[in-house]
């Protein structure tokens, strides 16, 4: 039976929203994977949003020094599916396992808002389910979402296809309207955004449901 | 006795003699540090406990009514709502980043102490016209703490209010409310049970921040105040939210019997509280107080208001259990003492008596016994909106009213505000009421905040009464049911008696309005010395209600698209808070429109609702067609009313609705005989037209919106 890790730092706080995202849409076990865990054996890992360690140091910054960490480093060394959102996507750079760095927003003010953001790549196990120029609308709620690389790095970004989300229009000041991004081996993608926050038409968008799905099919398909 | 140190204390020497009289003895230091804590005014509502008692709180939803950490509802069978709004104004008024942050967390505190999950936030705030440099200052403060502790600790601001006039200029309202929901079994209370039980502090250790809190916000706040920013707390809402899982993980284990967190007056009212209501006493004994800083006195560890620390009674034989679940939380863990059959609280460090008093005595203060008498004297301040618009002028004046801070978008504010958090906000704030899904039930809960200081000023019993009906109008308006308020009193200085008329009208003003609307009173808080050396604030009572109920369709609240009948239902006569004509209430026929509205949305005979309330019908139709910029064309003939002066009237008992041409004939004769309904136009795309007076685009419209708090910050 498929499961999914959902990793709890002290101070994360969309865990309970991922949890649901995919005992909802996907239809599959969550798993709380604890920060001092040091084994992951889940189909999939997600890095759910909030302030890790209270955004100590900097946001991501210590998480990226736990135990659970150093699983995630080898479970996704070996092809483990791992999405890492707001807070998680923040935690991927610090970590090293995504090139570049989340600086705090250019207007230095926390920013609360639905955003348009497009699919640009449609190759990872997160994004299968979208049609790349796809637009879609996820809510984003973040100070510090302003992604920056050098030069190099987004030159290979670009080369790899390795960016998967795009703003419409840029909240944040983010390099290259960046939203989202995979590693090279695509198995790996962060994103500032919250799909888990948009799966009804009731709470304003759905367009987060085809993220989830896609991972089940691509989970389906491969494990 | 020292009169410096009663003055420090800020102990009134009739209190004094009291004290003696009763003891029958000169008390120690720390029993006079408790005693100055736990008879100021915030922590024993020595002015308004014999108004509060009138107030109606019972109802069939009711589980928990006023007196506890926050007050309980019946949501379904098997969870419960628990809900409170608390004011910090003092101490935003001297440091606002910290004030309103460590407001956030205390009633955050209230609400998982009950052993609920918090899940939503609103706030009200008041300030002076942000065309002073000081309101933008505190402004900016606040706004910016309320965003730090609230996104951080994880629970999502979904809405509020935001006022400005100048009687707030040295004094600022900051009142937050929060709601949570919780398993039945989960409810516990802060009342002690067993003697030989085990008191446990948790969370942060304890500092000299926050000392005399309690008092700080006991006095008005004049020069020497405004220098105590000694008296203000400092937050961490990291901690707070390992406090909340902790928390909640050692009640869902059932490992206590009794539980509060230690707000103002810190370890003090927590103990003395807790042991009070069970009739029992407590003996602690300081040396295992976690402590911050060496050389902290017992007075001081006993006053001091560090926030995120919360005092538990354990079930006895639970204790390892515990420490185990706070140690999972990296928290610490410290048995700081006892349950005891003596009635007192015994106070020591090693084999020193710092205290020993009859608890009963700390509860029960000589009442406040000023009488409450209108000072004709006393001139309420009113703003000069013109109420009476000439044709030609409409279209200035009704830019102009948008793009005033009052009216205008909050954006500003609300985009600081995590409000998606936990996937289940139906709307982004704005539009008046909150509303979020319950997941895994049919069942929604709406929110409204608010107040009409102004309208309170001119009339309290008036203005209060038109509050509550206001809260379940903008309910209703999702298609709810009201269920319980909770109400934050933010008025002057209680020894004087206009304070208490107004405080006195206002409550008979909610309970007239309440026991109508069927919305109990399950918890609260009263904010009195809101004066500064200049100035005294307009009385304002805010209310919080939150209404509960399944739907059908998703609540819309503004024109989900172009060709439906626009109409106002309810009677539009000439009254404006600015002339001798206010606004005036006749809560049986509000009760009664609400009743055939919610009918309406429930059986989807209507497209969009929204309650006109403050601002008019303009303000109403701002906030139906900017979302999806869906205009109006306005056909209507304004007969005794110009244009304008039809668009800014604030009568009460009044909704814009929009629907289906087919649809006229069933709502007409649900009407019949309660409230006429008024069609005014067709909505149509873009663009909104008074023929013959006006025509704008939306988008027009949305930009003067906008700027009504951006033209200061940006």
């Amino acid at each position: 039976m498929l499961k999914v890790g959902v990793v709890i730092f002290p101070g994360s706080n969309c865990d309970l929203d991922a949890i649901r995202a995919v005992e909802t849409v996907m239809n599959v076990k969550a798993v709380p994977l604890w920060h001092q865990d040091n084994t992951i054996d889940t189909d999939a890992v997600i890095l759910p949003g909030g302030f890790s360690y209270g955004d100590y140091l900097r946001p991501g910054a210590i998480a990226s020094h736990s135990p659970i960490m150093q699983a995630v480093k080898i479970y996704a060394s070996n092809g483990g599916p791992v999405i890492g959102i707001c807070n998680g996507f923040q935690i991927l750079t610090e970590s090293g396992l995504l090139p570049g760095t989340l600086l705090r927003n250019t207007t230095t003010r926390f920013i609360s808002r639905d955003v348009s953001l497009l699919v640009t790549s449609n190759q990872t196990p997160f994004t299968k389910g979208f049609a790349v120029g796809q637009k879609v609308t996820f809510p984003i709620a973040h100070k510090d979402g302003n992604y920056q690389a050098d030069p190099s790095t987004l030159q290979t970004l670009q080369e790899n296809n390795q960016i998967v989300f795009q703003y419409v229009e840029n909240p944040n000041g983010s390099l290259h309207d960046i939203a989202g991004i995979s590693n090279k081996e695509r198995n790996v993608v962060g994103l500032m955004p919250h799909p888990e926050r948009a799966l009804s038409d009731w709470t304003r968008t759905s367009d987060g449901v085809p993220l989830f799905q896609s991972l089940l099919s691509h989970l389906e398909a491969h494990v | 006795m020292n009169s410096q140190l009663l003055k420090e204390l800020n102990l009134d020497p009739h209190d004094y003699q009291e004290i003696v009289r009763r003891l029958k003895k000169e008390p120690k230091i720390v029993e006079l540090g408790l005693f100055s804590a736990m008879w100021s005014e915030h922590c024993s509502y020595r002015s308004s406990k014999k108004y509060l008692s009138q107030l109606y709180t019972k109802g069939d939803q009711v589980i928990e009514g006023p007196g506890e950490n926050a007050g309980v509802v019946k949501l379904t069978d098997s969870q419960y709502l628990t809900f409170k709004v608390e004011s910090h104004n003092h101490p935003s008024a001297v440091e606002p980043f910290q004030g309103a942050a460590t407001g956030v967390g205390g009633i955050i505190r209230d609400i998982f102490t009950m052993g609920a999950r918090p899940i939503a936030g609103m706030d009200s705030l008041h300030f002076d016209y942000p065309n002073s440099a000081r309101s933008r200052f505190l402004l900016n403060g606040v706004v910016e703490g309320i965003s730090f502790y609230g996104n951080c600790v994880g629970v999502p601001t979904i809405g509020g209010e935001t006022h400005f006039a100048s009687c707030y200029d040295e004094n600022p309202l900051v009142n937050a409310m929060v709601v949570g929901i919780l398993d039945k079994a989960n409810l516990r209370r802060s009342i002690a049970k067993t003697p030989g039980a085990k008191v446990i502090y948790l969370g942060a250790k304890t500092g000299r921040d926050g000392l005399h809190g309690a008092s700080f916000a006991s006095g008005v706040l004049d020069e020497d105040r405004k220098q105590r920013k000694g008296s203000v707390q400092v937050g961490d809402p990291f901690l707070e939210k390992l406090l909340i899982e902790a928390t909640l993980e050692i009640i869902q284990e059932d490992l206590v019997e009794a539980i509060q967190d230690m707000g103002a007056a810190g370890i003090t009212s927590s103990s003395v509280e807790m042991a009070g209501k069970g009739e029992l006493g407590i003996r602690i004994d300081l040396d295992k107080v976690p402590r911050r800083e060496p050389g902290i006195t017992p007075i001081e560890i006993m006053l001091s208001e560090s926030q995120e620390r919360m005092l538990l009674i354990a079930k006895q034989g639970k204790e390892s259990q515990i420490k185990e679940i706070l140690g999972k939380w990296e928290l610490d863990y410290a048995e700081i003492g006892i349950i005891t059959e003596t009635g007192c609280i015994e106070i020591f460090t090693g084999e020193t008596c710092h205290c020993n008093v009859p608890i009963q005595l700390l509860l029960d203060p000589p009442e406040n016994t000023t009488k409450p008498i209108r000072n004709p004297r006393i001139k309420t301040l009113v703003s000069n909106v013109p109420n009476c618009v000439p044709v030609e002028q409409t279209e200035a004046v009704l830019l102009q009213q948008i793009k005033n801070p009052n009216f205008g978008s909050k954006h500003w504010i609300h985009d600081q505000y995590d409000s998606t958090l936990f996937a289940g906000t139906v709307e982004k704030p704005g539009l008046g009421p909150s509303c979020i899904h319950i997941h895994g039930t049919d069942q929604y809960v709406g929110m409204a905040l608010l107040s009409r200081g102004e309208l309170c000023s001119i009339d309290p019993y008036e203005g209060a009464k038109t509050v509550c009906a206001i809260a379940a109008r903008r309910i209703t308006s999702l298609g709810l049911t009201p269920t319980a308020i909770t109400n934050c009193l933010n008025f002057g200085d209680p020894t004087q008696e206009h304070t208490m008329w107004e405080f006195s009208e206002s409550i008979k003003g909610m309970n007239d309005a309440l026991s109508v609307l069927k919305a109990p009173v399950v918890s609260g808080n009263v904010s009195f010395y809101n004066e500064g050396e200049k100035q005294r604030i307009y009385p304002t009572p805010v209310i919080g209600m939150i209404g509960t109920g399944s739907l059908p369709n998703k609540p819309t609240l503004y024109f989900p698209q172009s060709g439906l009948i626009c109409a106002v239902v309810g009677k539009t006569k000439k009254e404006y808070i600015q002339t001798d004509s206010i606004p005036r209430i006749d809560i049986l026929l509000e009760k009664k429109t609400q009743d055939i509205i919610r009918q309406f949305i429930l059986e989807s005979t209507i497209s969009s609702c929204i309650s006109i309330d403050r601002g008019g019908l303009w303000y109403a139709l701002v906030k139906s067609m900017l979302p999806k910029h869906i205009g109006l064309h306005i056909y209507k003939i304004f007969q005794e009313f110009t244009p304008g002066s039809y668009l800014l009237s604030e009568s009460n008992s009044r909704y814009l609705i929009a629907f289906p041409s087919d649809h006229l004939d069933r709502i007409q004769n649900h009407l019949h005989g309660i409230a006429p309904l008024d069609i005014i136009g067709k909505t149509i795309e873009n663009r909104f037209i008074i023929e013959g007076v006006m025509d704008l685009a939306i988008s027009t419209i949305k930009e003067w919106h906008h700027q009504s708090l951006t033209q200061y910050f940006e």
